[in-house]
């Protein structure tokens, strides 16, 4: 598990990114950013933790639990996230390929993070009336500037 | 009724079930984006398209969920969404007759959103995803919830 996610740390490091600047969250969900939700972040963490219990066809259409490194990841971004005050997403999703998906979805523009089956952590915001997100990769390890 | 092969019309909805992993919240009821997310596995990924079913070919629209496990379709809500709106977005539907048992009526697909598109290039995707949640979410366009 480890060593994936050292790989992977490495990997993300080696690229130019989007720094692991979660203020881009706070800053699209203004509404939020006096307020530090510790009930919705348990619930979130709480949401983590059953999608690791999730077993064969969790989703009802054939789909397979999601790989512990995935999870792992997802925990990761989450305590990073918090550990920095931000607001806690609205909602915590699993995907049926495998991915884990934070939403914020009750302000102006919808923000998510997408973690996906490779390890690439996603953060994508739509602006109103956009015809595309705006989306860029970070690395929970690189430190916030 | 309509006959499923009558021409889709400005005035019908379609309908779509929506996974109680897609509810947001139940009271109020609102779905978030991932209710309209094209499957990418399994034995029906959606390379053609999202599905949905003209409300206007079934008798009742607990109907579309007759392909779901009984034991499982409390767990799935039903919204709808009218064509009027589709053709704004320019996301029209195409009809695409279900032949596997059960059978269900009035099955058409949104190629606008579909497994290759998604996988492909989903920042152009989610924003037409996010548009049809929001339009629910304003609406209150649900004619069932999830009970689970």
């Amino acid at each position: 598990m480890s060593t994936v996610l050292e790989s992977n740390q490495a990997a993300l490091m080696g690229r130019e990114q989007y720094k692991a600047n979660p203020r881009h969250i706070a800053t699209s969900t203004a509404y939020f950013s006096d307020t530090f939700d510790r009930e919705q972040w348990e619930r979130c963490f709480a949401k983590l933790r059953e999608i690791r219990s999730y077993e064969h066809d969790w989703n009802d259409e054939g789909a397979e639990p999601l790989s512990e490194d995935v999870l792992s990841m997802a925990f990761l971004v989450a305590k990073m996230l918090r550990a920095n005050l931000q607001p806690a997403p609205t909602q915590c999703i699993a995907t049926e390929e495998g991915h884990v998906i934070f939403i914020w979805d009750e302000c102006v523009e919808y923000s998510e993070v997408e973690i996906d089956r490779y390890l690439r952590c996603t953060f994508r915001k739509i602006r109103p009336g956009a015809k595309r997100a705006e989306s860029t990769e970070f690395s929970p390890f690189t430190p916030i500037v | 009724m309509k006959d499923q092969e009558a021409p889709i019309t400005d005035d019908e909805w379609v309908l779509r079930r929506v996974h109680t992993d897609n509810f947001m919240s139940l009271d109020p009821p609102r779905i978030n984006p991932y209710a309209f997310k094209p499957q990418l596995t399994g034995r029906f990924p959606d390379t053609t398209g999202i599905s949905f079913y003209r409300q206007a070919c079934v008798a009742d629209h607990n109907h579309v969920l007759s392909k779901t496990n009984e034991a499982k379709r409390d767990k799935y809500g039903i919204v709808r969404i009218p064509i009027a709106f589709l053709n704004s977005l320019n996301l029209d539907v195409h009809r695409d007759d279900d032949h596997d048992e059960p059978i269900v009526l009035g099955h058409v697909v949104m190629p606008g959103i579909n497994s290759d598109n998604y996988t492909q290039d989903k920042d152009s995707v989610l924003p037409k995803m996010k548009l049809l949640a929001d339009y629910i979410n304003e609406q209150r366009a649900f004619l069932r919830l999830p009970s689970t």
